[in-house]
């Protein structure tokens, strides 16, 4: 997968939000959009409003799991990370969007500009400020306060209607929109293939959205931190490569139905899943409680996290804790591949090291696999410098991480000082919020 | 994330400050409805109450003649007369959701019937947002 192809999704989207800034100078000279304070501040109002809106509807887009999407931004984590950059960068524009135009207003009239902060029997008016009350609302929720899973998915998901009153203020407000059919139908198509994306994934994602029925066969507590969990199909499988993901919601009393991520440890071509899970907050904690019989939604696969897809055959790989689990799908697929591996497995101790044991019986599986344990209370912390020195150097090998998000980050940092280029270095970092 | 936070956080306080302050500026009783611009004559505009939909209401201000009203008919220096008041829109011109050009013609001049009607022929009066403004723009009383 080259880099140019796995970024041109970000490229793509940025010049999408840019467009409308094209358009909107098409319009009228900028000697005359710039001629005076008060259109310099309107015009800089017009400008943040028309690339915030653009950047609001990409944000809608990125949010709905689209897996044609995944080949031009580097797999679904990657896109989760635009839909975050995206999504906060047009709150930031849309900010500043009505000060702008407030702050025009007071070029003549101070109590103008106060009056057109606030609600009235202007609905035009009244439909944009509602919109970004609630876009503030639903941001600030997801960036600065924990609340529990499903009560933040379900405010998170209220941004699409949110986003439905914002284009109802654009197309009846008089305003550039209004005036250039050109701007009108761009920002028209935008808003239009946004809100459809929207509606067939929060409203209709019960019949359009593809899943899988899977019925739980065991569940086996690993530690006292982490189940593995085997099902089997009860209709068609879902296939998927060594080291993907798969969106999973359980359905058992007493356990919510809230989906969330996880990676698949089994190995590709069985018709059963195996997933492992580690206890990190109140939903994951319940899953000790599930039983055989259980059933499970599979919605995926997903993720670009996979070694054959990058050149170089002598590979690096570093799991942290239960981040093992999909290396243990790509492990038993390295058998006469021709790749060769050094893999370090950290802990903070041998307790938490699951599947070492399974791991250590197969080195040597007919590629040059090699484990190599690094608990923290024998060894110390894995460093990049440690790596280097027991595999022999870091020149043209691909490096792949998987474990806790303070570990990786630290750990990427360590590599890219060290002189190792970004598009060698592949981790499976996921954050929803 | 930790960068997107902190300038989201940033935003978020700015736009928190500048909407305070507008509100304040605008809405403190002492300030009344004139605000950063006086028109291009330099009479002040002034508002002791909020305006009602359909009727703009001010302090009465001076007695203007249509004649005076006609002198003041460029887009630089630009008066118009609503139901019998004058107003001084030259430095609204260019704020004005409809454009410039809705308004520029009415220059010196009557034009109760075009705003009314925003000058179109499905007779479309404007919302009470705006004769709230007109109450920043007032200048005086038509004479006669």
């Amino acid at each position: 997968m080259t880099t140019i192809r796995s970024n041109s999704g970000w490229l793509l989207l940025s010049l999408l939000s840019l467009l409308p800034l094209a358009f909107w100078y098409s319009i009228e000279p900028m000697s005359v959009r710039f001629a005076t304070r008060s259109t310099t501040l309107q015009s800089l109002g017009q400008v943040t409003g028309l690339v915030g809106i653009a950047m609001f509807a990409s944000t809608i887009v990125l949010s709905s799991r689209l897996a044609f999407l995944e080949d031009y931004f580097g797999g679904l984590n990657k896109i989760y990370v635009a839909h975050h950059v995206f999504g906060s960068l047009a709150l930031v524009l849309l900010l500043f969007h009505p000060i702008a135009l407030a702050a025009q207003y007071m070029t003549f009239s101070s109590r103008s500009a106060a009056l057109l902060l606030l609600p009235s029997a202007d609905w035009v008016i009244d439909y944009g400020i509602v919109a970004l009350l609630a876009m503030i609302l639903f941001i600030v929720l997801t960036l600065f306060v924990r609340l529990p899973y499903h009560v933040w998915e379900f405010s998170h998901r209220l941004l699409g209607p949110a986003f439905f009153l914002a284009t109802l203020h654009c197309f009846t407000i008089r305003s550039d929109i209004s005036r250039d059919a050109t701007l009108r139908t761009y920002v028209l198509l935008l808003s239009i293939v946004a809100m459809a994306v929207y509606l067939c994934r929060a409203a209709l994602g019960r019949w359009l959205v593809s899943r899988f029925e899977y019925r739980v066969e065991s569940v086996r507590e690993l530690n006292d931190r982490a189940i593995h969990i085997k099902m089997k199909p009860t209709g068609r499988p879902t296939t998927f490569l060594a080291g993907q993901f798969v969106f999973v919601d359980f359905h058992q009393p007493g356990i919510s139905a809230e989906t969330h991520p996880y990676s698949i440890a089994s190995t590709p071509g069985e018709t059963g899943l195996e997933l492992v899970v580690r206890s990190l907050g109140d939903y994951t904690s319940r899953l000790k409680g599930l039983r055989p019989g259980a059933l499970a939604r599979i919605e995926g696969p997903f993720g670009r996290f996979t070694y054959h897809r990058y050149r170089n055959k002598d590979q690096i790989w570093i799991a942290g804790g239960i981040g093992i689990t999909p290396f243990m799908s790509m492990v038993r697929t390295l058998k006469n591949s021709g790749y060769n591996v050094d893999m370090y497995y950290g802990a903070n101790s041998l307790d938490e090291a699951v599947f070492l044991d399974d791991l250590l019986g197969l080195s040597g599986n007919g590629a040059n696999f090699r484990v190599i344990p690094f608990l923290a209370d024998v060894h110390g912390f894995l460093t990049a410098a440690k790596v280097e020195e027991m595999s022999g150097g870091l020149h043209r090998k691909d490096i792949f991480l998987c474990g806790p998000p303070v570990m990786v980050r630290n750990l990427v940092k360590q590599f890219l000082q060290r002189g190792v280029p970004a598009n060698r270095i592949h981790s499976d970092e996921f954050a929803l919020r | 994330m930790t960068g997107l936070r902190r300038l989201v956080a940033i935003s978020l306080v700015v736009f928190g400050v500048a909407v305070f302050y507008i509100l304040l500026a605008g809405l403190w009783p002492s300030s009344g409805g004139g605000g950063g611009g006086n028109g291009a004559s330099g009479q002040p505009t002034v508002s002791q109450t909020p305006g009602q939909p359909g009727q703009p209401t001010q302090t009465p201000g001076a007695v203007i003649s249509a004649q005076e009203v006609a002198k003041h008919s460029s887009s630089g220096d630009c008066w118009i007369i609503i139901s019998n008041k004058v107003y001084d829109v030259s430095s609204y011109l260019r704020s004005h959701p409809g454009g410039a050009g809705a308004i520029t013609p009415y220059c010196g001049k009557e034009a109760t019937q075009a705003f009314q009607t925003k000058d179109l022929s499905r007779g479309l009066d404007h919302s009470s947002r705006a004769y709230s403004h007109l109450d920043s723009i007032y200048v005086g009383d038509l004479a006669g």
